[in-house]
């Protein structure tokens, strides 16, 4: 185990953080600490707890998992990759040993056999998290694992999470949809009583579209201005290109990069000429609708702050009615 | 293609059953048969694979 595992990553710091009502929304000011990293961190460092990340789709949740993985690259060796930290993406999961197959697949083992018994690909699975020094099981997509009701095989899921957690005494941060808060909540039949996995859970945590008109927009903004070649914004000269962009991607990180990866490369010199860029972008990525927020001539400023208005409101509600 | 994360090699002068058989022990199987089928694990016994077996157990590291 590392000693040196950093708290805080400035590259995902700059742009990812949970949103506490109390301190973001109704305050609109991001004092640059990430919780989210530092939720992560603590879960690596101390590996007593497991955790949960929800967010709904397109809030940045595998983006925050691949960014704190690159943070510990894999290390190549003669014999085997040493991996400390385990990314997963779960597909469509219909069994606990298929879970357990895709664990062991993202650890680079594709010999499986269909029939094998949970147990044997436990067994097998926590042989090899341990001589590829695996600290850490990030699992993304785990609602996938999940049927509809929460049945026989819901149960499976969460006790087949519960085995991995006890036996690797690794840590695991299951993200998913807000969905996915149903498995650790599952009570299900362990020893002699019954019990939950949220007992070797920390208390989950929820990812929020980021507000606007405030630090950590702009810092999200300018984290895909830079990644697509463009300069920087500034609140005081980009407020209102700012706001369209927030309107158009309800501050989330999927729609933003998704928006700007159709922004033809270009040297843009002022606001109208990004806000015709955008427009065109918007048609091709978003949505090819009448009211494209970066056309000018139909939205003004004013119109737009309205709006901006608006989205704040829905976003306080939801944090208010959970 | 079938892939072990173990990539153990062969000891000089070691049985190709006891290759195979480590081989599956270090990558956490119980049994040689979970990486290769009996028949080819039977010619290894004998010290008798053929290329395209020998070709094949090399192709999993």
């Amino acid at each position: 185990m590392k000693n040196n595992i950093p708290i805080k990553n400035s590259f995902i710091t700059s742009f990812l953080y949970i949103v506490f009502p109390q301190r973001y929304v109704y305050r609109k000011t991001f004092n640059e600490e990430s919780f989210v990293s530092e939720y992560i961190s603590k879960i690596h460092q101390n590996r007593n707890y497991s955790g949960l990340l929800t967010g709904v789709s397109g809030v940045g949740k595998s983006y925050l998992a691949k960014t704190y993985t690159q943070q510990f690259p894999q290390s190549e060796l003669d014999e085997k990759n040493i991996i400390p930290v385990l990314y997963v993406k779960l597909g469509a999961t219909s069994t606990p040993t298929d879970l357990l197959h895709q664990i062991l697949m993202a650890l680079g083992c594709t010999v499986m056999n269909s029939k094998e018994r949970p147990y044997t690909a436990l067994e097998r699975l926590l042989h090899l998290l341990n001589e590829q020094s695996v600290e850490l099981i990030i699992i993304d997509e785990v609602q996938e694992c999940l049927p509809d009701t929460d049945g026989i095989r819901a149960q499976q899921m969460a006790k087949q999470f519960a085995g991995l957690v006890d036996k690797a005494s690794i840590p695991v941060i299951l993200m998913g949809t807000p969905l996915a808060k149903r498995i650790i909540e599952l009570a299900y039949k362990g020893g002699d009583k019954e019990e939950q996995l949220s007992r070797r859970f920390l208390a989950p945590h929820q990812l929020s579209p980021c507000p606007s008109q405030c630090l950590a927009w702009i810092n999200m903004v300018n984290f895909y201005q830079l990644k697509y070649g463009f300069n920087r914004l500034t609140a005081q000269s980009h407020k209102d290109l700012l706001n369209r962009i927030y309107i158009a991607t309800n501050g989330m990180h999927g729609l933003l990069n998704k928006l700007y990866a159709q922004m033809l490369p270009a040297d843009y010199k002022n606001t109208a000429q990004y806000i015709r860029a955008f427009e065109e972008a918007y048609k091709f990525a978003i949505r090819n609708s009448e009211d494209n927020p970066f056309n000018a001539d139909m939205i003004n400023a004013q119109q737009t702050e309205r709006n901006i208005e608006d989205l704040d409101r829905k976003l306080k509600e939801t944090f208010t009615h959970g | 293609m079938a892939r072990l994360p173990i990539r153990v090699r062969p000891f000089v002068g070691e049985s190709q059953a006891g290759y195979i058989l480590r081989l599956a022990m270090r990558n956490g199987f119980m049994k040689p048969e979970d990486i290769v089928n009996k028949k080819v694990f039977n010619l290894a016994i004998r010290n008798n694979l053929k290329k395209a077996d020998i070709n094949n157990i090399s192709s999993l590291i």
